[in-house]
C-alpha cells in the first residue's frame, strides 16, 4: 500500500484555481487510452472506477466521472473542496473528527489534517497481518490508500500546470512559455546559484532578504517541493514511449519528465495536454474539443501497438450501461410473468407470451455481455470467480430455456431462471475491487486452457445447479401434489441433468488435471479446489451408481441430487476460503457467513422435503 | 469423500505438504488412536473392484458401450495414479543466466555429502542424522545439535546452556568457521519443507582443523579439513542428483502488465546439452521440456542487481501419460453413452 505525506499545501499555494467551468464535450477526451491495473482503457473507465473506489459510485450527484477526473488533475485546487471519500463507519468518522452529513462524502480539504493525525495509526496497522485486521481498521487503511489515489491524481499534471509564482524581472525575460514547473526547470540551475550566493551573503534567515532574493528562495523551494510530489508519480500513464520497443510501455507526464523517457513525440504530446490543460483552466470548451481530439489522434499514431477505438466504445458501454442491472430486471419480469398464472388463473396468456419474451431477451443480453467481456479482455471469458458466476449464471438460463422448449414444461425455465437470478444478485459480492475487468496473472493466460477446462467445469457446476433445483422442485412435487405426471417428468429431468452434470464436471476436472501436469509437473496435488471438483464428480458417481444398481431409493436420489446445491457451493467458493493451494488466487474474504447460512438452509430445506416426501410415499 | 473433505480442510492448518502425508499418501490414517483405512487402502480397493467388475461382471452389449468405456478410463486413471505415487520424483534445478548445470536439487531431503579432493566418498541423509557413521574416514564427525527448521543467531548473543551452546565446547575445541560467528535456533519448521533452513552443528575431531563447525542449508563455504596431505570438502544441504545432460540458461524474461508487477508471462531460453547433441528450445508458463523421462517447468526465479537466474521444476514421472489416455477414453465413453441414450430413444 502506498502511504504518503499529504503536502499538498504547497501545491494549493502554487497552482491557482481555475474559472467555473462550463458544460464540456467529452466526446474524444472519454476515449483517451490510459493504462491501468495492466491494461490500456478509454479514460472514461479508468475515471469511473477511480471515482468509484473513493466514493462508491461510478457518479457523483451532479457530475460525471469524467467532470471529477478533469477538475481533480487539471484544477486540484478546487478538487479538493469536493465532497467525495465515502466514509460510513460512525467509529472512523468519531475518529477523524467530522461532521456526518447526509450523502455521506467528505472533501479532501475536510479530511487532510485528521488523516495526518492517523498517520501513525497507519504504520502500526501496516505491521499487521490482513486477517487479523479488524473492520474498522480495514476501512481506515482503505481511506488512506484513497486518499493517497487522490493526491497522486491532482499531483499527476503539477509539472505543467501554471504557477502563481512571482519571478525577478531578469528570469521571466528567459521564460518561452507561461510559468510552469517545465518552465521553471529551465532557469533551475541558475536559480540554485543565485540561491547559494544568497545562503552565502546573508544566511538562511529570510527576514534579511530582499523582495527579490525572496522570491528566487520561494522560487527554489517550490521547484523542489513539486518534483518531490512527482517523484514515482505513476497512476496517470497516458503517454506511449516506444523507444523501447520490446514492451508496450505507457508513462505518466512526471516519469516523462524525471525518468528520462521522453522523446521529441512525447514533448509534443505532453505540449498538447498543456494545451489541454489551459483550455479547461479558461473555461475554453472550443479548445477543449479540438485539442482532446487532437491528443487522442496523436496518442493513436504514438503507440505502435494498436488500439482499436472499437474495443473502447464497447468497454464504454457495457461501463455506462451496466448490463447485469437490466438482465436482473428482465429475469425478474419474466419469473413474475410465469408466476402469476398462480395467482390468478386466468392470466395464462401472459406466460404464454410475454415470460419467455422477457426471458429471451435476459438471455440475449447476457450472452452479448459475456461476449462484451470477452472482446474487451482479449480471453476467454472466465478467469476470475466474479466471472464464473456470470458464466454459471447464464448457462442456468440457457439450460433453463432449452429443456422449457423441449418438455414443454414451465419449471424447467422458472428454476433456470431463478438460478440465473440469484447467482446474478451475489456475483457483485466476488469482485475483488471497483476494477471488474481484470488481467489474469501468468499461470492462468492461457486461452486454451481458460476455453477448454474452466468453461467446462463452470458449465458443469451450472448443470448441477439446475439438477439440485429440479430435485427441489421434483421432491416438492412428490409431497404435497398431486400430480404423478409433472412429477415424473420433472424426476427424469433431474436424472438427465444429473448426468450430464457428471459429464461436464468429470472432463472439466480431468482437463484441470491435465491443465496442472502441464503448468505444474503434477497432475494431481490434492489442491483444495481440485479436491472441491474432486468431490462434486465423486459426489455425481455415487449418485449414478445408487441409482442404478437400486441402492438409492429414488426419493433418496433426490433428495441427495439436491443437495447438490451444497455440494458445488462448498467446492466452488468455499475452497477459496481455505486460503491455500495453488488456487489461492480465487481466495475470497467474508463470504463465510453467506455460505455457511445458505449451506444450512439448504440443509433444513432438503431434510424437511425429504421427509415430506418419504411419508406420502409411505401412505401411498 | 469424507477423506477428501478431512484432507482439503487440514491443508488450513496443518499446511499443504503435512496434510498430503497424512491423508492422501498412507495406508492407514490414524484418528486418534483409531486406525482408518488411509487414501492408499481406498484407492487400491477401489481399484480392484473396478478392475474386476470390469473384467468378470460387466455388460458386453453395444448400449452399454459409452459406460464400459468409461469404465475402463478410470481404471487406466488409476492405474496412472499408481505409477505416479511409486516412481514420481519432483525436485526443481537453479540454473543463473549465461551459465550450465546438470544437477537437480530435492525440495524436501537434505543431506551432508563428503569430497576428497573434488571426488564424492559419501553421502549421509539429515533424516537418518541420529545414526550417522563415517567408515573410512581419517577423522571422526559427531553430531551435537541439528534443527530442521534453524533460526540463525549471533554465536555471542546465545544465553549459555541453551541447546545450541553445546556443553562439549571447550578451549581444545574452538569453534571453527562460520561456528565462531553464528549458531542456531530450533524454530517450527515451516508447513512449506523447501522453504525450511536446515542446519546442523557437528563436532570434529582427529583431523588437523578440529573444532566445532556449522553447515546449513545455502551456506556460501563449505567446510573444509585436511588430513595427512589429504583434503576433504564437507558439503550440507538440499540433497542434489546429477541428471545425465545439462541445460545452459541463456535469458530469463518475466514480463509484467505495463505499470504494473503482475506477471503475464515467465519464460527460459535455454540450450539442452546431451554429448555431442545441443539444442536451443524454450520453457514457457504451461509449456514444459520433456527430454528422457523428465519434464521441466517454469516453477519461480531469483531476480537480483545484474543477476537472473531461472528456477526449474524438474518431474520425473513415468505414468505422465496415462491421464492423458484416460481423459480422452473417459470423454469418449461418456459422450458415447449419451448419444445411444438419445439414439435409442429417438429410435423407440
Amino acid at each position: 500500500m502506498r502511504i504518503l505525506l499529504y503536502v499538498i499545501t504547497c501545491l494549493m499555494l502554487t497552482i491557482p484555481s481555475a474559472q467555473a467551468q462550463e458544460k464540456l464535450n467529452h466526446h474524444a477526451f472519454k476515449n483517451i487510452p490510459i493504462t491501468h491495473n495492466g491494461r490500456t482503457k478509454p479514460i472514461d473507465s479508468f475515471a469511473r472506477m477511480t471515482l468509484k473506489q473513493i466514493s462508491g459510485q461510478e457518479k457523483l450527484k451532479t457530475v460525471s466521472a469524467l467532470d471529477w477526473l478533469a477538475l481533480t488533475i487539471f484544477d486540484p485546487r478546487n478538487a479538493a473542496n469536493m465532497a467525495v471519500f465515502k466514509i460510513e463507519s460512525k467509529a472512523l468518522q468519531t475518529k477523524l473528527s467530522i461532521e456526518r452529513n447526509e450523502q455521506g462524502l467528505y472533501s479532501f480539504s475536510q479530511l487532510q489534517k485528521n488523516l495526518n493525525t492517523t498517520s501513525a495509526d497507519i504504520e502500526t496497522l501496516l505491521q499487521k497481518e490482513d486477517s487479523t485486521l479488524t473492520s474498522d481498521e480495514r476501512t481506515l487503511l482503505q481511506l488512506h490508500e484513497n486518499a493517497a489515489t487522490l493526491t497522486l491524481l491532482m499531483r499527476s499534471f503539477s509539472a505543467i500546470l501554471p504557477l502563481n509564482i512571482q519571478l525577478p524581472k531578469k528570469y521571466q525575460d528567459q521564460l518561452q512559455d507561461r510559468l510552469s514547473f517545465t518552465e521553471l526547470a529551465r532557469i533551475e540551475k541558475q536559480l540554485e546559484e543565485d540561491l547559494n550566493l544568497i545562503l552565502e551573503n546573508k544566511g538562511q534567515d529570510p527576514s534579511k532578504y530582499t523582495p527579490e532574493e525572496l522570491s528566487i528562495a520561494q522560487a527554489s523551494f517550490h521547484i523542489q517541493a513539486l518534483r518531490t510530489g512527482g517523484t514515482n508519480n505513476n497512476i496517470l500513464r497516458i503517454i506511449p514511449t516506444n523507444w523501447d520497443n520490446t514492451k508496450d510501455k505507457w508513462a505518466s507526464p512526471w516519469a516523462v519528465l524525471l525518468n528520462g523517457e521522453g522523446s521529441p513525440e512525447t514533448a509534443f504530446l505532453m505540449s498538447q495536454w498543456s494545451d489541454l490543460a489551459d483550455a479547461y483552466r479558461n473555461g475554453d470548451t472550443q479548445t477543449w474539443e479540438i485539442v482532446s481530439k487532437e491528443i487522442l489522434g496523436e496518442t493513436l499514431i504514438q503507440n505502435e501497438q494498436q488500439i482499436e477505438l472499437r474495443r473502447f466504445t464497447v468497454e464504454r458501454l457495457y461501463q455506462t450501461y451496466k448490463p447485469y442491472n437490466w438482465i436482473l430486471g428482465l429475469y425478474g419480469f419474466a419469473l413474475i410473468f410465469m408466476s402469476l398464472p398462480l395467482i390468478h388463473k386466468r392470466d395464462l396468456s401472459l406466460l404464454k407470451t410475454y415470460a419467455p419474451i422477457a426471458a429471451i431477451a435476459g438471455i440475449s443480453l447476457h450472452i452479448i455481455s459475456i461476449l462484451a467481456r470477452t472482446y474487451i479482455l482479449e480471453r476467454p471469458p472466465v478467469g476470475t470467480l466474479y466471472e464464473s458466476v456470470l458464466f454459471v449464471s447464464l448457462i442456468c438460463s440457457v439450460m433453463g430455456f432449452i429443456i422449457n422448449t423441449q418438455r414443454k414444461n414451465a419449471i424447467p425455465m422458472a428454476v433456470g431462471l431463478l438460478s440465473a437470478l440469484s447467482l446474478l444478485l451475489i456475483a457483485p459480492a466476488f469482485q475483488s475491487g471497483a476494477d471488474n475487468l481484470e488481467v489474469l496473472i501468468a499461470v492462468l493466460n492461457t486461452n486454451f486452457w481458460l476455453t477448454t477446462h474452466v468453461l467446462c467445469i463452470t458449465a458443469g457446476y451450472a448443470v448441477c445447479i439446475l439438477a439440485a433445483c429440479f430435485a427441489h422442485a421434483a421432491l416438492y412435487i412428490q409431497a404435497f401434489k398431486n400430480d404423478k405426471k409433472l412429477w415424473k417428468k420433472i424426476q427424469k429431468s433431474t436424472y438427465h441433468t444429473s448426468l450430464s452434470a457428471l459429464l461436464l464436471t468429470a472432463i472439466g476436472t480431468i482437463l484441470g488435471g491435465i491443465w496442472a501436469d502441464q503448468s505444474w509437473g503434477r497432475f494431481w496435488g490434492w489442491d483444495p479446489k481440485e479436491n472441491g471438483a474432486l468431490l462434486v464428480v465423486l459426489w455425481l458417481i455415487w449418485l449414478q451408481h445408487g441409482r442404478i444398481t437400486n441402492h438409492l431409493s429414488t426419493t433418496t436420489f433426490l433428495s441427495l441430487t439436491a443437495a447438490l446445491n451444497i455440494i458445488v457451493a462448498v467446492s466452488w467458493f468455499g475452497v477459496n476460503l481455505l486460503n491455500t493451494g495453488l488456487h489461492s488466487y480465487g481466495f475470497t474474504d467474508g463470504i463465510v457467513t453467506g455460505l455457511i447460512t445458505f449451506c444450512t438452509l439448504q440443509f433444513a430445506l432438503i431434510a424437511w422435503l425429504h421427509i415430506s416426501a418419504h411419508r406420502k410415499e409411505q401412505k401411498t | 469423500m469424507l477423506l477428501l473433505i478431512a484432507g482439503t480442510l487440514a491443508q488450513r492448518w496443518m499446511g499443504l505438504w503435512p496434510a498430503l502425508d497424512m491423508f492422501f499418501s498412507g495406508f492407514i490414517l490414524w484418528a486418534g488412536p483409531i486406525p482408518l483405512p488411509g487414501a492408499y487402502i481406498l484407492l487400491g480397493t477401489l481399484s480392484i473392484s473396478l478392475t474386476l467388475k470390469f473384467l468378470l461382471k460387466s455388460d458386453w452389449s453395444l448400449h452399454k458401450f459409452g459406460i464400459n468405456l468409461s469404465h475402463l478410463g478410470a481404471i487406466i486413471l488409476l492405474l496412472g495414479g499408481l505409477i505416479t505415487a511409486i516412481t514420481a520424483k519432483e525436485s526443481y534445478m537453479l540454473i543463473p543466466e549465461g551459465e550450465e548445470t546438470q544437477f537437480i536439487y530435492s525440495y524436501t531431503a537434505r543431506n551432508l555429502v563428503i569430497y576428497e579432493d573434488k571426488t564424492q566418498i559419501q553421502s549421509h541423509s539429515f533424516e537418518n542424522i541420529e545414526n550417522w557413521n563415517f567408515p573410512d574416514l581419517p577423522f571422526k564427525i559427531e553430531p551435537q545439535y541439528w534443527c530442521e527448521n534453524c533460526e540463525i543467531l549471533k554465536r555471542a548473543e546465545i544465553p549459555a546452556n541453551t541447546p545450541a551452546e553445546t556443553p562439549e565446547y571447550s578451549e581444545n575445541q574452538p569453534y571453527q568457521g562460520m561456528a565462531q560467528f553464528m549458531a542456531f535456533q530450533s524454530k517450527a519448521p515451516d508447513p512449506q519443507p523447501e522453504t525450511n533452513l536446515t542446519g546442523i552443528q557437528i563436532n570434529i575431531s582427529g583431523s588437523d582443523q578440529d573444532g566445532i563447525y556449522i553447515a546449513f542449508d545455502g551456506m556460501p563455504k563449505p567446510i573444509e579439513l585436511t588430513k595427512n596431505n589429504r583434503k576433504f570438502t564437507l558439503v550440507f544441504g538440499k540433497e542434489q542428483t546429477a541428471l545425465p545432460f545439462s541445460i545452459a540458461l541463456i535469458d530469463f524474461v518475466k514480463d509484467e502488465y505495463t505499470g504494473t508487477t503482475m506477471a503475464r508471462e515467465y519464460s527460459s531460453d535455454i540450450i539442452v546439452k546431451d554429448g555431442a547433441l545441443e539444442w536451443p528450445t524454450r520453457i514457457e508458463m504451461n509449456e514444459p521440456l520433456r527430454y528422457k523421462g523428465y519434464t521441466f517447468f517454469q516453477s519461480s526465479f531469483e531476480q537480483g542487481p545484474g543477476y537472473e537466474a531461472t528456477i526449474l521444476a524438474v518431474v520425473e514421472n513415468k505414468g505422465w501419460l496415462f491421464p492423458y489416455l484416460g481423459t480422452i477414453i473417459i470423454s469418449l465413453g461418456l459422450i458415447s453413452h449419451l448419444l445411444i441414450r438419445l439414439y435409442r430413444k429417438r429410435t423407440s
